[in-house]
């Protein structure tokens, strides 16, 4: 019976004309995306290869100088583009592709791709994940929406009903046969997307891919239950319809943009000036706002002489600039940490928020695990900001540590040679594990879950209390 | 969506025949009107369509609230900003005056205001875009593109830096503003009430009732569109109009005033527009199912993928050329200016030789550094050119697919209206530019002649004062789209009534 159930819905739907029509545009455009996206991925990890390989030429190519002078000079770190952003390119064209790091300071990133775009842009992309997000979940009310509401009002679910078929059986073998009709669009495109892929070398993504492909089963499974549960308590096929629509809009694409509003006024972020002279005012005076630079410029003077036993500066077996240097810099990386670590937990909550409203819209928890799973999530762009900082402050150690123990009395005319250049190791960014992106999206995968699960469970409730 | 009860329907048809013989008893009144007082009083008794309106009137309010929460953000910190420069030169001027002019300066880096570069380099000073007076009409490209810059001696790339903080996951989403609320979701609200006008009444059996008083079909079509444009507008044009007196906008000043009503216009023609599309699906598809599936249908392609598509093909036909590139190029250009500086410094006292002669101390560190950036500026110069080109390409395919993207049309007339457009950001970048040159021109010549200034040259010191564009132009652009509106609008309406004729009521 089931089979058979199974069998006369798949045939129905792939009979409609506009299901047809719908699944050729969905899977064109999925087609489409993915070969832009394998494109830009392309475009985009060869550009930044080459600026690497550019800024270290330029570091290590630097003449002889102070190293504080090469401090100063710097090193770029370039953001490396995820191979997942195939998939979803997520908040990375809002996020500058470049910092400078150089001494005494944390630098913003630069240049945000948006930036250079025009309004169109706002629009929102072309990915896959779009496709995936907001157009699949529209084919399966277009397969759906008519499975009980309309054979209802053709007369046909009495007949049906009539002849003993228990509502469980029916509404199973109509979920499959929806399912199998999807499939007929997802199968095919799943598999170009594996292969195309493969073909950028996304094969050390193995785990990130699987997870992804379970959240995209759990967020069809819930749209599938949502269109088959309005179905079942509709009287009429367009009441159905209309009701999968309305759903689909207030939680596509009503929920994410009123969220921005809710989140930026629940957890507020200072604007850049207020930023920048709050932290100003920390490196000028103590962290805790307390003392003055030459009030803490005479304690570590006297902290120092007193480490190595002796009486002045000009006694010191090392190089007192060195140690200021350095002193300098920790001083600076206290404030730093104190005002991202802030700004960035301010970050995280407004995402915590967005993903706890997932429990209101679906939508919100996917496009947060896909941007999450391909990488290009705001978590892992603070991961990557962090790793730059920590890499700058490795950098400006090493420099400092060179002046304090080989420029001993000349300090400043002290001059290091290309050797030390090439003993600082290049910059190697590591994206994070899968593990620790999915620490940062519980609620997300347990509202997703949820979604699912919840869904199941409401179209059974509906099917069994279904009045033909 | 939208459905009658059937308790609903009996009410309408009851309501119908009442007032038809109303209708035709007071022969008085145009069967126009008489069906339109008709509609407004079906549209009144439908739950679903009371809810409807009131969503999107929740939500034009919310828009707006949030519209001038974000202005006034952006009005503070210009406020806070421009009260720390006014105390910062007041500092100048003040130390000047307490000054022995001819007291030796410590050095290049002295933070001495009679140093030329203490002020031009380090100090610089603040060129702001103001938020227009409309600007809470749409958010626009105002979150994301910098609406103040710091401009000093430095090179253009440093003027051009200084983004506001912001989550780049609500970059990413972008706001709850009143121009996407109008965009995206004023066009579901006027389908969504439209979709059915005529299947639904088929499917209750009450058109061809309507239908049998001496009343056309037409003429029936044109009353319901009639009364359903005059709710959401009057809903639309009431709510904004109120919030703009609300958030104390000045409509007494006439260009206010005229970008308002402009607004207005744009709306308007906007509704026409889809309300076009619903009168082609009414007098097309016969089924309300099929017809709310081609309605969302048309409203996807349009507002969704159309946008989508359109940059898709202005970014990959004029790629803007690749910022990470850039900034490796840039540092080579410096690193070559800065092994050749001391040649460097001859040529440039040869391109002006009016700052050669009395007072040039070749070995200033600040004439040295000033030469080496006036060379690596002339080596980057057309990359800058490159990036703003490729950009203004990418304008022009979006300008040339306006007819096919609706939605962009009023996305990019709105934000004109409200000043948080491109081209006003990109006027505010020309003029900041432009700015800058006077500004270098201004300490640099003293820097380089050794001139110390005085607390008359601080108190003269170039500011920066944004010239709003002509109205004339921005209003000339936003009638443009108003009139690549109206064509597809004309257009789906005659093709609407024209198929009206063809319409089997029963």
């Amino acid at each position: 019976m089931l089979t058979t159930i199974i069998r006369k819905e798949f045939t129905e739907t792939m009979r409609d004309g506009r299901v047809r029509t719908a699944s050729i545009a969905l899977l064109l455009l999925l087609g489409g995306s993915l070969l832009y996206g394998v494109r830009q991925t392309r475009l985009l990890a060869a550009e930044r290869d080459t600026a690497r390989q550019v800024t270290r030429s330029h570091w290590v190519s630097q003449k002889p100088k102070n190293p504080h002078s090469a401090a100063h000079y710097g090193i770029y770190a370039f953001k490396p583009r995820a191979t997942l952003a195939t998939l979803d390119d997520g908040v990375d064209p809002y996020v500058g592709v470049t910092t400078w790091l150089e001494a005494h300071k944390q630098n913003e990133f630069q240049f945000r791709p948006a930036q250079d775009a025009t309004s169109a842009q706002r629009f929102g992309a072309l990915t896959a994940a779009t496709t995936l997000q907001l157009l699949v979940p529209l084919l399966i009310v277009l397969l759906g929406f008519s499975a009980f509401a309309g054979e209802r009002e053709q007369g046909t679910l009495r007949q049906v009903l009539s002849l003993g078929v228990r509502p469980a059986t029916l509404g199973t073998g109509k979920a499959l046969g929806i399912a199998a009709a999807l499939g007929v669009v997802l199968v095919p495109a799943t598999l170009f997307g594996v292969l195309a892929m493969t073909g950028i070398g996304a094969g050390s993504d193995f785990t990130r891919v699987l997870v992804l492909l379970g959240c995209y089963l759990a967020y069809y499974i819930a749209w599938l239950g949502v269109t088959l549960s309005i179905s079942a308590v509709a009287k009429t096929g367009r009441v159905a319809l209309a009701g999968s629509l309305g759903v689909w809009m207030l939680v596509s694409v009503l929920a994410p943009r009123l969220m921005t509003d809710i989140v930026r006024a629940l957890h507020p972020t200072p604007s850049a000036a207020a930023f920048a002279s709050a932290m100003k005012r920390d490196l000028d005076g103590g962290v805790d706002g307390h003392g003055g630079a030459a009030e803490r410029d005479s304690l570590f003077e006297a902290a120092v002489l007193q480490k190595y036993g002796v009486d002045s500066v000009a006694q010191l077996p090392v190089s007192f600039a060195g140690l200021s240097l350095e002193e300098g810099e920790r001083h600076g990386n206290e404030v730093f940490d104190k005002h991202y670590a802030s700004l960035w937990s301010t970050f995280a909550q407004q995402e915590r928020v967005r993903e706890v409203s997932a429990i209101a819209s679906p939508v919100l928890a996917m496009r947060s695990l896909s941007m999450a799973l391909s990488g290009t999530d705001v978590a892992q762009h603070v991961h990557f900001q962090s790793a730059a900082e920590q890499y700058r402050r490795q950098l400006m150690t090493a420099m400092n540590g060179e002046i304090t123990t080989k420029a001993k009395g000349t300090d400043f005319e002290y001059r290091a040679d290309s050797s030390t250049w090439a003993k600082v190791p290049p910059f190697e960014y590591e994206a994070p594990a899968v593990g620790w992106v999915l620490q940062r999206h519980v609620p997300a995968l347990l509202l997703l879950g949820f979604w699912a699960a919840g869904m199941v469970m409401v179209t059974w409730w509906s099917i069994r209390r279904m009045t033909p | 969506m939208v459905e009658h009860s059937s308790d609903d329907a009996v009410s309408a048809v009851s309501t119908q025949l009442t007032d038809g013989t109303t209708a035709q008893t007071r022969r008085v009144r145009s069967p126009a009107g008489a069906m339109a007082a008709h509609e407004w009083r079906l549209l009144r008794a439908d739950r679903m369509l009371r809810m409807v309106a009131v969503l999107f009137a929740v939500l034009l309010v919310a828009a707006l609230v949030n519209g001038v929460t974000w202005t006034r953000f952006q009005a503070a910190t210009l406020t806070e900003l421009r009260a720390a420069d006014a105390t910062r030169f007041a500092g100048y001027v003040d130390a000047l005056k307490r000054m022995a002019p001819d007291a030796p300066i410590a050095g290049p880096f002295a933070p001495d205001p009679r140093n030329p570069m203490t002020i031009g380099s380090r100090g610089g000073t603040l060129a702001a875009l103001d938020p227009a007076p409309l600007a809470a009409l749409a958010v626009g490209q105002s979150d994301l593109l910098p609406y103040y810059l710091k401009v000093n001696t430095g090179g253009r790339q440093g003027v051009l830096k200084g983004d506001e903080i912001e989550n780049p996951g609500n970059l990413l989403t972008g706001r709850f503003d009143l121009a996407f609320v109008i965009v995206a979701l004023f066009p579901l609200v006027i389908l969504a009430l439209s979709y059915n006008m005529l299947s639904g009444e088929r499917e209750d059996g009450t058109l061809a009732l309507v239908l049998s008083q001496p009343v056309q079909l037409r003429t029936l079509i044109l009353a319901k569109v009639g009364v359903r444009a005059l709710v959401v507008l009057a809903i639309a044009f009431v709510l904004v109009a109120a919030g703009l007196l609300a958030a104390n906008v000045q409509l007494g000043d006439a260009a206010v005033l005229s970008n308002t009503l402009w607004w207005f216009v744009i709306v308007a023609v906007y509704a026409a527009f889809w309300f076009g599309v619903s009168l082609l699906v009414n007098a097309s598809v016969r089924g309300s199912a099929a017809a709310a599936v081609a309605s969302v249908s048309v409203w996807l392609v349009l507002v969704v993928l159309a946008p989508v598509l359109v940059n898709l093909v202005a970014q990959t036909r004029y790629p803007t050329p690749s910022r990470v590139a850039f900034v490796s190029l840039a540092r080579s250009v410096t690193n070559e200016a800065n092994a050749v500086s001391d040649k460097l410094m001859s040529k440039y006292l040869v391109d002006h030789p009016e700052l050669a002669g009395a007072g040039v101390d070749m070995s200033d560190f600040w004439t040295r550094s000033l030469t080496v950036q006036d060379t690596i500026e002339k080596v980057l110069a057309p990359h800058y050119t490159d990036f703003e080109r490729q950009l203004e390409q990418q304008q022009a395919v979006i300008t040339g697919a306006r007819v096919l993207t609706p939605a962009l049309l009023v996305q990019t007339a709105l934000e004109d209206l409200a000043g948080t457009g491109l081209p006003r950001w990109q006027a505010f970048r020309a003029q900041t530019l432009a700015f800058h040159q006077q500004w270098q021109a201004f300490f640099i010549a003293r820097q380089v002649r050794q001139q110390k200034l005085t607390a008359a040259e601080v108190e003269a010191v170039p500011t920066f004062v944004f010239r709003e564009e002509p109205r004339s132009l921005v209003q000339g652009r936003v009638a443009t789209c108003v009139l690549w509106l109206l064509l597809p609008s004309a257009l789906l309406w005659g093709i609407g009534l024209t198929r009206l004729r063809r319409y089997n009521v029963v």
